[in-house]
């Protein structure tokens, strides 16, 4: 873990401002998920099976220079054994907010500033060098406990410098930037490192010869906004390491929770369909249970290979969160109309998200017990340990096979007709 | 075929033929009326192919034939005519309505393209039918059928529970979260346990009103008869639940004693506060005192104390205020008794004087 000193023992800062920055966001959550990718070089690709991209990767291998961005075929070249994971944003999406939950215990002035940052702004009494050393710490490990994902931490009086100071110490590290060492922070940082700035600016810059933020302070603010406007102004302040000291406060609270699907090829294969609603029907259940969310209105979104597209929702007197329940619902809007087209792409969504709920008179507790079950394993060894028996054509006819358990959904003798109307075991 | 028929005898029956005739027919002859001479008058079948009814008119008939009439317009017709008497005249493929004035001509439909219909149970055993008063299970009806979710994707559970034992006849509905339970004493020795879809149950009181009725019953299907009229219906397949299991002992639980009608008017205000989202009452019962209230982040707070008569502990149990405003608008009865356990456990409630309808509630998780 990497800490800059400063000289000074105690710091002045009264208000500060934390960054907290995810490390290899996308790439981490699916390790902290799978615990057989830890430590394994890994690229994250789009969500759908089509995307070639590489939209995250781990730090093992961002070592062999792989970057976001880069094609897939790119990244296997410069890192060969590479394992792809297909991304899963609806998860990241949980982790952020469960991640923000962990941040809003320390204060309520949390801004959530993208799925896998955010700013605290805290006002304290000692702002000594040890005692935001111990909070940023204490975060981390609070982060870390909760998520199994480590962060990088920069604390400053401002966001761009708090910002900035967690980019430079990344990944895991702490750094602090006082006030009064702010000047001598900027002086030999490249403009490119400055949030805000972006390459093409940074192209301009460089043209003009620019290249540190200490060349920008000795040129006067008219010259930029002469030359850029109202956002050359805006860039002299933060190469002056300016910046808002305010944090916008928002609710995370979810509205929904929903997956959706782009088939590898466009289908009318109606059991690979209804296998897809049913692993989606199982992750939107997994992840409601695992927040304590339960929804009573349930969306169903198909588009056609023609790319139109039929969204459908449904309201019940009841809450629900289990994929039996999501599933029998989404599956009976779906086929409430004739399916005439080929499917490109299945979304199922539950909202109406409440955390009290109707209870059943016809409880089956041992249903309870088996979800609870499936959900520690599956967190335990990884999401798809356990999973509906249904999930299984799909794996087999789409996906390469690999080593797992499924149990029995209810029994489904004839698809599509009778799982409406079978009775839940 | 001619016939020269009463018009208001003719619109009685029309108009409970007019319930079961389907508004989008799948197949177009269902669309239709049979109309079938018979000796001293015609019957008038029509079925949506899960009810089927038949009915009976007198009338002076020549040249008994079958004939299938467009139902919808037919019956508009008739209901405009001003004449008491209707000559109705068919020859080949139409069928005239006409008397000095006018003139109407149907094109009739092919009859051989209706559907083939279920048979009567005629010969029913004494053990498959029993006889019951229709104002009985009207009675039943009303109690029951507000607790059917039409929506359910269990198809046992879009119906009522019929269940006759030695001469208790039993109508059961719910949708899982809450169950109504009516009993009734009723003759005969008959054993039954059907369901019945909703479809039949939303359209017997508008074709039986205050006669006795026959209910006869096969595996997959059941008659109800009067003299002259005959309703067929098949029921609804699956296993429904042990409801006996849901229904909670008396003895162990806390008893209130509360006025229906203060209960009831105080739960329709606080409901007033509530958003579909937030629609839940806390209830905390106390001696002799049941405080409740809502609270809705979209529209705001209520709160409501009534007296009641409780000696137990004081509890609070979390409800769908809906659900028991239902109750509480079809019970009758003076008082109610309020039962409960604990806060996840089902509560029952029903009339101090009125054993023969109960109703089991599940409160709400918060």
């Amino acid at each position: 873990m990497e800490t800059r000193q400063d000289s000074y023992g105690r710091l002045k800062m009264k208000k500060v401002i934390i960054h907290v920055d995810m490390d290899a966001f996308f790439a981490s959550v699916e390790q902290a998920l799978n615990p057989s990718l830890k430590g394994k070089p890994v690229f994250v690709s789009g969500n759908t099976a089509r995307d070639s991209v590489i939209a995250a990767c781990s730090y093992e291998a961002k070592k062999y220079g792989v970057k976001s961005g880069m094609s897939i075929f790119e990244g296997l070249n410069l890192c060969p054994h590479a394992i792809i994971v297909r991304g899963n944003p609806e998860r990241y999406i949980d982790t952020s907010r469960r991640i923000f939950h962990i941040l809003q215990r320390f204060t309520e002035m949390v801004e959530l500033y993208s799925i896998d940052e955010g700013f605290l702004e805290m006002e304290l009494d000692n702002a000594s060098y040890e005692n935001l050393r111990h909070l940023a710490l204490s975060i981390k490990k609070a982060i870390y406990q909760e998520t199994s994902l480590t962060c990088s931490i920069g604390i400053s009086c401002n966001k761009t410098v708090a910002k900035i100071a967690s980019d430079l110490c990344k990944p895991d590290g702490i750094m602090i930037v006082d006030e009064s060492q702010i000047y001598q922070f900027m002086e030999n940082l490249p403009v490119k490192d400055v949030p805000g700035i972006g390459p093409r600016m940074t192209e301009y810059l460089n043209l003009m010869g620019i290249e540190f933020c200490g060349q920008v302070r000795k040129l006067p603010v008219s010259l930029f906004r002469e030359k850029f406007g109202i956002r050359g102004e805006e860039i002299w302040h933060l190469c002056h390491g300016r910046g808002e000291t305010k944090v916008t406060v928002q609710s995370p609270e979810p509205k929904s929770f929903g997956h959706s699907y782009t088939l590898m090829q466009d289908t009318d294969d109606m059991n690979l369909i209804l296998s897809v609603l049913c692993r989606l029907s199982h992750q939107v259940g997994m992840r409601m249970r695992e927040e304590g969310y339960y929804g009573n209105v349930v969306c169903v979104t198909l588009r056609y290979s023609d790319f139109s597209s039929f969204t459908k929702r449904k309201t019940y007197p009841f809450w629900f969160n289990d994929d039996q329940t999501i599933f029998r619902n989404a599956g009976s809007i779906m086929f409430a109309e004739p399916i005439s087209e080929k499917i490109r792409l299945v979304g199922v969504s539950l909202s109406g998200i409440h955390k009290r709920y109707q209870m059943s008179l016809f409880r089956n507790e041992k249903r309870e017990i088996m979800l609870k079950v499936m959900d520690s394993i599956n967190k335990k060894y990884g999401t798809d340990t356990v999973f509906p028996c249904l999930m299984l054509y799909e794996k087999i006819r789409c996906l390469p096979v690999k080593k797992t358990h499924a149990f029995i959904f209810g029994e489904l003798k004839k698809i599509p007709n009778s799982f409406l109307s079978e009775q839940p075991e | 075929m001619e016939i020269v028929i009463e018009k208001e005898k003719l619109l009685d029956e029309l108009e409970k033929i007019s319930k079961i005739i389907p508004s989008k027919p799948l197949i177009g002859a269902t669309g239709g009326i049979m109309i079938e001479g018979r000796k001293d008058g015609v019957t008038l079948t029509s079925t949506d192919l899960q009810l089927t009814l038949r009915t009976f008119v007198e009338c002076d008939i020549k040249d008994k034939s079958t004939v299938l009439i467009p139902g919808k317009n037919f019956i508009s017709l008739i209901k405009k005519i001003p004449e008491q008497q209707i000559r109705i005249t068919t020859k080949e493929n139409s069928a005239v309505i006409n008397n000095k004035s006018f003139q109407y001509k149907f094109l009739l439909m092919n009859a051989e393209e209706y559907p083939k219909l279920p048979a009567e149970r005629d010969g029913a055993t004494e053990s498959e039918s029993f006889m019951v008063s229709s104002a009985i299970l009207l009675d039943m009806i009303k109690k029951t059928v507000y607790c059917i979710n039409p929506d359910e994707p269990r198809m046992y559970f879009r119906g009522v529970l019929i269940e006759k034992k030695n001469n208790t006849l039993n109508m059961v509905a719910t949708d899982t979260r809450r169950l109504s339970l009516v009993k009734k004493d009723v003759q005969g020795e008959s054993k039954v346990k059907i369901i019945l879809p909703l479809r039949l149950i939303e359209v017997f009181p508008l074709i039986f009103k205050e006669t006795d009725v026959s209910l006869s019953f096969s595996k997959n299907q059941i008659t109800i008869k009067t003299e002259r009229t005959t309703l067929i219906s098949q029921l609804l397949e699956g296993e429904f639940p042990d409801y006996e299991k849901v229904i909670p002992a008396s003895n162990k639980q806390g008893t209130a004693i509360i006025k229906t009608e203060e209960f009831l008017q105080s739960l329709e205000r606080l409901s007033l506060m509530s958003s579909e989202k937030f629609g839940s009452v806390r209830m905390n019962f106390r001696k002799n005192l049941l405080v409740m209230n809502i609270e809705s982040p979209d529209s705001g707070s209520g709160e409501e104390k009534i007296s009641i008569e409780y000696a137990g502990p004081e509890n609070t149990l979390v409800f769908n205020p809906d659900y028991i405003i239902q109750f509480l608008k079809t019970v009758s009865q003076e008082h109610i008794e309020f039962s409960f356990q604990d806060p996840v456990k089902p509560a029952k409630l029903c009339g101090k004087e009125d054993r023969e309808y109960l109703y089991v509630a599940m409160p709400m998780k918060t």
